[in-house]
C-alpha cells in the first residue's frame, strides 16, 4: 500500500494545491485502497495487487482538466501515439504564467525524454573531454620541447631536437585527431535529436512532470560543475606563477606548470561544458528560454559558433606558439578562451532573443 | 481500452458514455467510487475496465453539474468514505442519454453488414 501511497504522491507534486486538488487526492487514494484490498482478499499477492491498482490508475490529464488547473494539459484524443513523426492537432488551456500556445507538432513519450535525457548526458561528456584533448595535445611538445632549453641537460638537448620533438608531435596530432572523432561521432549521434530543437513538440502532464523533476534535481550539480569549472580556470595559472616567482631560472619547472595549467583548464573548461549541456538538454525538453516553443524559427547563431570557436582558438594558439617559439607564454590564450567563451555565450544569448522578437 | 474481452472498445466512444454508466449505477441508491468500478467491470463482463482518474474526473464533472451529490458515509475503522447519489437533474440527464443512446445505435446499424 506504501508503494501506492508514494506513487500518488509523485504524481500530485507537480499539481497546485488547491482545495480541489487534495480533495481529489484523497478520494483517489481511497479508490486505490479500496480496490487494493479488495484484490488482497481474492489472494492476489502484495506486488500483484499493487501492480493492478497502479495499472489500472489512469492518467492525470483529464484530472487535470477538470479540476481546472492551469497545467500544460495535452488531452489525448486517441489511442494512438506516435512519438518523434507522428502529427496531431491538440487543443490546449493557458499555462499558469498566461502564456497562451497553440499545440502542434509531435508527441514525445516518456520513453524518448528519458532516452534523449540520457543521451545528453554522455554528449556533455565527450564533448567535453574532446574540448579537454584539444587544449592538452601541445603538453608533450611544450615539455619536450623545453628540455632542449635546460642548461644542465646538455645531452637531452641533443636529442630532444629529433625524436622527442616527433613523439610530443605525434601526441599533439593524436589528441587532435581523436577529439576530432569524439565530435564526429558524439554530433552524429545527437543528430537525430535535432528536430526537438527546431521543431515544435509537446509532452504529457506526467512526462513534463519528470522532466521538471530531473532538472530541479540537477540543479545543485550543475552549479557546483559551473563553479569548479571556472574556479579551475582561474587557479590553473597559480601553478605557473608560483613556480616562476621562487624559481624563476628552473625553466623546465615552468613549462611542467603550463602543462599542469593546460590540463587544469582542460578539466575546468570540460565541466563548465557538461554543466551547460545538461542544462541545455532540459531547456530543450521543457522547451523554455531559448528553445521557448514559439521561438522555434531561432537562429542557430550559438550552435555554429560554439562548434567553430574551439578549433579556431587551438588554431591561434599552435599558429602562435609555432610561429613565435613562445610556448612559455601563449598558454595564456588558453585562459583568455576559457573566460571568453562563457562572455560569447552570454553575449549570443542575449542577441538571439532580441533578433528573434 | 484495455479489455478482457477479444476486441477493442472505442475510447471515444466509451468517453461520451461514462456519465451515463455511472448514472445507472446509482439508479437504485447510492454508492462509493470503488464499489462503482467494480460493478462496472462486472456487468461489462470486464469488457471495460474503467480507470480510477476518469471516475474520479467523472464523478467532478457531474457533481458540477448537478446531477449527482456526494455526501461522507461513516465507516467502523473511522474513515471516512465519499458516497454518490444521483439527483433528479441526474436522473433526466440519464434519461436524455439512454434516448441518444438509442437514436445513434439505430442509425450506426444503419451502416454495419455482418457477413
Amino acid at each position: 500500500m506504501d508503494t501506492i501511497k508514494t506513487y500518488l504522491e509523485n504524481m500530485f507534486m507537480q499539481l497546485p494545491r488547491t482545495p480541489e486538488v487534495l480533495k481529489a487526492k484523497e478520494e483517489l487514494l481511497s479508490m486505490m485502497e479500496d480496490k487494493y484490498n479488495e484484490l488482497k482478499a481474492e489472494g492476489k499477492t502484495e506486488n500483484e495487487a499493487v501492480g493492478i491498482v497502479i495499472s489500472e490508475f489512469g492518467n492525470l490529464e483529464e484530472l487535470a482538466a477538470e479540476l481546472g488547473i492551469n497545467a500544460y494539459v495535452t488531452g489525448n484524443r486517441g489511442q494512438n501515439r506516435q512519438a518523434f513523426g507522428g502529427n496531431d492537432d491538440r487543443y490546449d488551456q493557458d499555462r499558469e504564467s498566461g502564456r497562451e500556445y497553440n499545440s502542434e507538432g509531435f508527441y514525445v513519450t516518456m520513453d524518448a525524454a528519458t532516452e534523449f535525457m540520457e543521451e545528453q548526458r554522455k554528449f556533455g561528456i565527450r564533448i567535453g573531454l574532446g574540448v579537454l584533448m584539444c587544449i592538452c595535445s601541445p603538453i608533450l611538445l611544450i615539455i619536450f620541447g623545453g628540455i632542449g632549453d635546460d642548461d644542465i641537460n646538455n645531452l637531452l638537448s641533443w636529442i630532444s631536437s629529433g625524436p622527442l620533438l616527433t613523439v610530443g608531435l605525434g601526441f599533439l596530432f593524436l589528441l587532435i585527431a581523436a577529439a576530432v572523432g569524439i565530435f564526429i561521432f558524439s554530433g552524429l549521434r545527437m543528430n537525430k535529436y535535432e528536430c526537438l530543437k527546431t521543431e515544435k513538440f509537446y509532452l504529457d502532464f506526467q512526462t513534463e512532470s519528470y522532466v521538471r523533476e530531473q532538472q530541479e534535481e540537477f540543479k545543485a550539480s550543475f552549479t557546483v560543475c559551473l563553479v569548479l569549472g571556472v574556479v579551475l580556470c582561474i587557479l590553473s595559472v597559480v601553478p605557473v606563477c608560483v613556480v616562476a616567482l621562487v624559481l624563476p631560472d628552473a625553466s623546465m619547472s615552468i613549462l611542467v606548470c603550463v602543462a599542469a595549467l593546460l590540463l587544469l583548464v582542460g578539466v575546468g573548461v570540460w565541466l563548465i561544458i557538461y554543466a551547460g549541456v545538461r542544462n541545455t538538454g532540459y531547456k530543450v525538453l521543457l522547451q523554455e528560454d531559448e528553445y521557448d516553443y514559439k521561438k522555434k524559427e531561432k537562429s542557430r547563431l550559438i550552435e555554429a559558433v560554439s562548434s567553430v570557436y574551439w578549433p579556431v582558438i587551438t588554431c591561434i594558439y599552435l599558429g602562435y606558439s609555432f610561429i613565435t617559439g613562445r610556448w612559455g607564454s601563449s598558454w595564456m590564450i588558453w585562459v583568455v578562451a576559457g573566460v571568453l567563451y562563457g562572455a560569447v555565450e552570454g553575449i549570443l544569448g542575449g542577441t538571439g532573443s532580441r533578433r528573434r522578437r | 481500452m484495455k479489455t478482457g474481452g477479444g476486441g477493442l472498445i472505442s475510447s471515444d466512444v466509451i468517453r461520451g458514455y461514462n456519465d451515463t454508466i455511472i448514472l445507472y449505477l446509482l439508479l437504485d441508491g447510492p454508492s462509493y467510487g470503488y464499489e462503482i468500478s467494480r460493478r462496472i467491470k462486472e456487468l461489462s463482463n470486464e469488457k471495460y475496465i474503467i480507470k480510477e482518474t476518469t471516475l474520479y474526473s467523472a464523478f467532478t464533472r457531474l457533481e458540477k453539474n448537478g446531477c449527482i451529490a456526494s455526501f461522507y458515509g461513516s465507516e467502523t475503522n473511522g474513515k471516512r468514505r465519499t458516497y454518490y447519489e444521483i439527483t433528479q437533474e441526474g436522473r433526466k440527464y440519464y434519461r436524455e442519454k439512454c434516448e441518444e443512446w438509442e437514436l445513434t445505435k439505430e442509425v450506426v446499424e444503419k451502416f454495419i453488414r455482418r457477413d
